[in-house]
């Protein structure tokens, strides 16, 4: 009997104890909706970060605090000099609330986001392209309904920024970008950039949160380089890579894991250990053309490269011809750089060569009635005419040309002109139509002086002239600049080069091809909506006629060629603006083909709006435990003491 | 030993009941701290460790509470949010107000169309509101938060008041339409 009172006591008791220790939790887990968890990121402004980040709003107006990045996937695809870069980054929200975002992006310069897609939890946000203004009226009427929307902004110049609404506690945020670029040619090789930085530095010291980082997270990072020739290197200088070959001028790149977790003494230091890949292509003894396409729609976008030989063939006497410009407007520092470019380009002519130096301000006077061989003598009187320049009176450019560009081209010999100035002119259409019917065999070179010279008369007097624009900026780039130039004119491969399509709607861009140097491989792109002609692509080699038939791929296989097209028909239009055609014409063809083609220009944008409404799955969770915690906490505060009295 | 279990019980369950005591000790504390903090147009920090920010000062039948930015459990705790995305005080839109039913909204129960509201904005500016509606929605009915092409304020609460466990599926919404400006 007594034993079986004992038994229910123990299991009254052990019941108590049972219901006691669950009460115990209760305020545990009432609390969690409580419990903050930004305060644990770093933080930073957006000045403060150079490299791509999710950056989550804070209490403070300014200060954002870093998201944790997953993992960033990098699509690098090469077609050509074209490079487009598809980057899909995933970043968590490990905070206990509902945030809002920045994402930053540093871009590499003359890029701009062409495409954004967002996927935050279940909602997809996707970019479209729109008419600038319609982008803003959109943009306006969201926000005045409470929607979210995105402008996609540029804050600092070729940072992308676009602000990511509403993460949910524990949401993952996926962003992809994609953008274009021309990779750069340099010493006989290509390169491409990929930022990455070591965010050691955003992590405050004793921190225990993940560092968001590039090098941290995982990050996987191929390029499909098509480069349209044979290559011969592959190399990339900071990190480990893998190539293999998957075709006929079809490599493939990739990123080796074991980057990530090598011990390099710059990635500890925190510095910048961007990606960057070198391709060299393996040139012929000869020039060659080849042709990559690409299929949009019903059209047909061509990219033609002409790729020059690592030696001249052939060895050109030349005819250099400098044009000064001594008015008023170069006073100071520009006439300096002039200057010191201009003497700079004496010492550096070739004993064999004839060369005339022609200086203008309310006049245009020759220094040589006639261009003269170069030998110690000419080139001494040259430099000490070259050093008695003042610069003032005015800007008389039209007569200096036409003495650099007589009415009659004598024609068989490589005139080469470069023309250094800051092209203050009001004449521009005057000078270049004049350019345009006079040039004959002779090229034109501007050299852009001082800070801010007018780059659109430089850019297109090159045009006409089917040559370059050199922009010297600085002092200190005159002697680089001018010996890339000097390096560039003296291997003149072929000239005259004209593009043949059996397609009368084709449409070629650049629209006059330029001459094909030693120092780079030419492109030129095309709309086809005929494939059946092949295209036919001439030129001269030192006076000689050199011819290629080039057959169109059936099925394109290129990428983005399209949208280089597109951006250099849009170019031409722009130019166009300056030259007098109706602006709302022009508008009209760059918003069509911006549209088509989803690029941004100057009258389109990137807009991202989220239609559905940003708020939280569900109503917000407005109770307290409090009452709860009083009733639980008397309970068993009350059932212990009877508990007590019981044993 | 067993003694001892239990003393701990009953010394943890003081806790919680103290706790739960402190929960709306602490709303009205910050209440009378933010207070202040808007008196000075903001120039002293209610508390030196606050991270919010006084957005506007609600007025429900003479009781005014001031309204922090964002309507998150931590905001919640000293003050009613205003839901980040929605329009703002006296703005266009729909301006979604949320708060615990216990503490800082605990007088909507009381609230009945025609009854007048008021926001004031920092700089004194003061926007009039008539409530038209009082409706009981399930927590997943986020159609209140969407934006409206009128000027109103959303007020949101638990629903039922006086139930123990918090964390129900129901909501309380409150709502008002702007009226005119009153012209002195």
């Amino acid at each position: 009997m007594e034993s079986t009172d004992r038994k229910a006591d123990y299991a009254l008791e052990r019941w108590i104890i049972f219901f006691l220790t669950l009460l115990f939790f209760v305020p545990f887990i009432a609390r969690g909706q409580e419990s903050p968890g930004i305060e644990v990121l770093p933080v930073a402004t957006l000045g403060e970060v150079e490299d791509s980040a999710l950056l989550f709003k804070t209490a403070a107006p300014g200060v954002y605090a870093i998201a944790p990045r997953v993992s960033s996937e990098v699509e690098i695809s090469v077609v050509g000099p074209i490079v487009r870069t598809r980057v899909r980054q995933t970043f968590m929200n490990t905070t206990k609330e509902t945030v809002e975002g920045v994402y930053v992006f540093p871009l590499p310069e003359l890029s701009a986001v062409d495409t954004l897609k967002m996927t935050i939890g279940s909602r997809i946000i996707e970019g479209v392209i729109r008419e600038r203004e319609d982008a803003a009226r959109q943009y306006q009427k969201a926000r005045t309904e409470g929607r979210k929307a995105a402008l996609v902004e540029q804050h600092r110049p070729n940072v992308f920024t676009t602000s990511v609404a509403s993460i949910g506690a524990g949401e993952d945020a996926i962003i992809e970008i994609e953008y274009q670029e021309v990779a750069r040619f340099e010493s006989g090789e290509y390169r491409l950039r990929f930022p990455m930085v070591v965010a050691e530095r955003y992590t405050p010291a004793g921190s225990d949160s993940p560092p968001s980082s590039l090098g941290a997270a995982t990050v996987r990072l191929s390029v499909d380089l098509k480069p349209g020739h044979g290559v011969r290197e592959i190399r990339s200088p900071n990190h480990r890579i893998s190539t293999k070959v998957l075709g006929h001028n079809h490599h493939q790149v990739v990123l080796d894991e074991s980057n990530a977790h090598r011990p390099n003494s710059s990635l500890a230091l925190g510095m910048t250990s961007d990606f960057e890949l070198i391709w060299r292509p393996d040139l012929g003894s000869k020039p060659e053309a080849t042709i990559l396409t690409e299929t949009v729609g019903e059209e047909t976008y061509a990219l033609v490269m002409l790729t020059p030989p690592p030696t001249s063939p052939i060895h050109v006497v030349r005819e250099t011809v400098f044009i000064i410009d001594s008015s008023g407007s170069m006073e100071g520092a520009s006439m300096q750089q002039a200057k010191q470019a201009l003497l700079l380009a004496l010492g550096d002519l070739r004993p064999g060569d004839t060369f005339n130096v022609i200086d203008f301000d309310s006049d245009a006077h020759a220094l040589f009635t006639e261009s003269q061989p170069v030998g110690q003598d000419t080139v001494a009187v040259a430099q000490k005419f070259v050093e008695s320049l003042t610069a003032d009176g005015g800007t008389e450019m039209l007569k200096a040309i036409q003495l650099a560009l007589p009415a009659a081209p004598r024609s068989g010999t490589l005139r080469q002109v470069i023309f250094m100035t800051d092209g203050q002119v009001g004449n521009e259409q005057q000078l270049f139509s004049y350019i345009h019917e006079n040039l004959g065999e002779s090229r034109l070179f501007t050299v852009g002086i001082g800070s801010a010279p007018n780059s659109y008369f430089m850019r297109n007097a090159a045009r006409f002239g089917r040559g370059t624009f050199t922009y010297i900026g600085d002092v200190a780039q005159v002697k680089e600049r001018m010996g890339e130039l000097f390096e560039k004119l003296s291997s003149p491969v072929m000239t005259s080069i004209e593009i043949d399509t059996g397609d009368p709607t084709a449409e070629v861009w650049p629209s006059r091809i330029p001459d094909l140097y030693r120092s780079e491989p030419l492109a030129v792109t095309i709309r086809l909506s005929d494939l059946s002609a092949p295209i036919v692509v001439r030129g001269s080699i030192g006076g000689e006629k050199w011819t290629r038939q080039l057959a169109i791929p059936p099925s394109g296989d290129g990428n983005a060629i399209g949208k280089l097209w597109a951006r250099q028909k849009i170019e031409a239009a722009m130019d166009r603006l300056s030259e007098g055609a109706s602006p709302a014409g022009v508008r009209t063809e760059v918003v069509a083909v911006a549209l088509r083609h989803h690029l941004v220009s100057q009258f389109t944008s990137l807009v991202a709006i989220d239609h559905t409404p940003t708020v939280p799955g569900t109503l917000p969770q407005t109770a307290t435990p409090s009452l709860l915690l009083i009733i639980c906490g008397l309970a068993l505060a009350s059932l212990s003491a009877a508990t007590w009295r019981l044993s | 030993m067993k003694r001892a279990v239990i003393a701990v019980a009953m010394l943890a369950g003081l806790a919680m009941a103290a706790e739960g005591a402190w929960i709306p000790a602490k709303a009205k504390l910050a209440q009378m701290l933010l207070g202040v903090s808007w008196q000075t147009g903001g120039a002293v920090k209610p508390w030196p460790w606050a991270d919010t920010r006084a957005l506007a000062k609600l007025t429900i039948d003479r009781d005014a509470v001031i309204v922090l930015s964002g309507a998150s459990g931590r905001t919640m705790a000293f003050g009613p949010g205003h839901l980040d995305g929605s329009a703002m005080p006296g703005g266009p839109g729909n301006c979604v107000i949320t708060a615990h039913r216990d503490t800082h909204f605990a007088a909507l129960r009381y609230v009945i169309p025609g009854d007048v509201l008021t926001l004031e904005r920092p700089r004194g500016v003061v926007t009039r509101y008539e409530v038209v509606e009082t409706a009981v929605v399930d927590k997943n009915d986020t159609s209140v938060l969407e934006p409206t092409g009128d000027e109103r304020l959303t007020l949101i609460t638990c629903y039922p008041f006086n139930t123990v466990i918090p964390g129900g599926p129901l909501r309380y919404v409150v709502v008002a339409n702007k009226l005119p400006a009153i012209t002195d």
